[in-house]
C-alpha cells in the first residue's frame, strides 16, 4: 500500500470523528474553554457533547475540570500535551493524504 | 457530518474574543481620553512642560493595565454566562517582553516628536502629517485584524480611521489639535461600534444559568 494511503488508514479515529475533531480543533487554539462554549461551537446536544468529551478524556487527549462560577457549576476543558501532539500528527497525516489524492 | 474546516474553527475561536464589542468600547474610551489630552496640550496657556509626554505614557500604559483587568471582568459578567468561557493562550515571557519593548519604542518615538513640536511651537511642517500617519497606522492594524478574524466591522473601522486621519490632516489644524481630533473621532467610532456590537450580542445570546 502507498505510504500516503496508509496515512489515511492510520488516521487517529478518536480525532477523525467530525464532532470530536471540532472539539479538539477548538481546544487546540485556546488554553481552555468551558462546556457552554463548546456546546455553542459544536452545535451538539449536551448528552452528545458529554459523551464525546468523555471519550476524549479516556484517550488522554482532554482534561476536564469541574468547578464553580459563583453558584453555577462550570466544566472547564483543555487539551493535554498528548492531545496537542495527536492533533498536530492528525493534521499532518490528513494533509499528506489529501495531497496524494489530488495528484 | 462533513470533515470540519479547521481554519474556520480557528478563526471563529479567535473572533469570539471580539464578538461582544467590550474591548472596542474600552479602547474607544482610551482613544477619546487621548484626544482630550492632546486637545488640552494644544489649548493650555501657558503650556505645562512634559504634559502630553507624561499624559500619553500614563494613558497608554494605564489603559493597557486597566484593560487587562476591566475587560475580562466585564466579560465574566456579560459574556461568559451567555455563550461560554474561553481562556486564550498567553504570549511567552520572551515575546511579551518583545511586544512591550516595541510598544515602549513607539511611545518614546511619538512622545519625542510631540516634545519637539511643543518646543519649536509646531513650526516643523513634517509634524502636520502626524494625524494622517496615526490614521493610516491604526487603520492598517484594524484592517489586518479584520481580515485575520473575518470581522467586517473592523474593516469598516479601518476605513474610518484612514478617512479621519486624512480629514484631520487636510483640515490644517496643526499636529497637536489634528491628533486630538483624530483620536476623539476614532475613539467615538470605536465606542459606538463596540456598543452596537454589544447590543446585538446581548439580543442574540440569552443568559444560560446552568450547564
Amino acid at each position: 500500500m502507498d505510504g500516503n494511503l496508509r496515512a489515511v488508514v492510520n488516521l487517529d479515529r478518536t480525532i477523525h470523528e467530525p464532532s470530536r475533531l471540532v472539539i479538539v480543533a477548538t481546544l487546540y487554539f485556546v488554553e481552555s474553554a468551558d462546556f457552554l462554549y463548546l456546546l455553542r461551537e459544536t452545535q451538539m446536544t449536551r448528552g452528545n457533547l458529554s459523551s464525546h468529551l468523555a471519550k476524549l478524556e479516556d484517550s488522554g487527549y482532554v482534561e476536564i475540570e469541574k468547578t464553580y462560577r459563583g453558584k453555577i457549576p462550570q466544566t472547564i476543558c483543555r487539551l493535554t500535551k498528548s492531545g496537542q501532539a495527536a492533533f498536530r500528527h492528525y493534521r499532518r497525516s490528513l494533509r499528506r493524504a489529501m495531497d496524494s489524492m489530488s495528484e | 457530518m462533513d470533515i470540519p474546516d479547521i481554519d474556520k474553527i480557528m478563526k471563529r475561536t479567535a473572533r469570539y474574543a471580539c464578538e461582544d464589542g467590550i474591548g472596542e468600547m474600552f479602547y474607544g474610551a482610551v482613544f477619546m481620553l487621548l484626544g482630550l489630552l492632546f486637545f488640552l496640550e494644544a489649548t493650555l496657556n501657558p503650556p505645562i512642560p512634559w504634559f502630553s509626554v507624561i499624559g500619553f505614557l500614563v494613558l497608554v500604559y494605564g489603559g493597557f493595565l486597566l484593560g487587562r483587568w476591566l475587560v475580562p471582568a466585564l466579560k465574566r459578567r456579560l459574556t461568559y454566562p451567555r455563550t461560554g468561557f474561553v481562556a486564550y493562550r498567553q504570549l511567552s515571557a520572551g515575546r511579551r517582553w518583545m511586544v512591550m519593548g516595541i510598544a515602549a519604542l513607539v511611545a518614546v518615538f511619538v512622545t519625542g516628536i510631540f516634545a519637539v513640536a511643543a518646543r519649536v511651537g509646531g513650526t516643523l511642517a513634517v509634524l502636520e502629517w502626524i494625524p494622517l500617519c496615526n490614521g493610516l497606522v491604526v487603520g492598517a492594524f484594524l484592517l489586518y485584524l479584520g481580515f485575520e478574524l473575518g470581522l467586517r466591522r473592523f474593516m469598516l473601522l479601518s476605513g474610518f480611521s484612514g478617512l479621519a486621519g486624512v480629514a484631520a490632516f487636510l483640515a490644517g489644524m496643526g499636529a497637536t489639535l489634528g491628533t486630538a481630533a483624530y483620536f476623539a473621532a476614532m475613539g467615538l467610532a470605536l465606542s459606538v461600534c463596540g456598543a452596537l456590537a454589544l447590543r446585538a450580542y446581548l439580543r442574540g445570546a440569552p443568559r444560560a444559568e446552568e450547564q
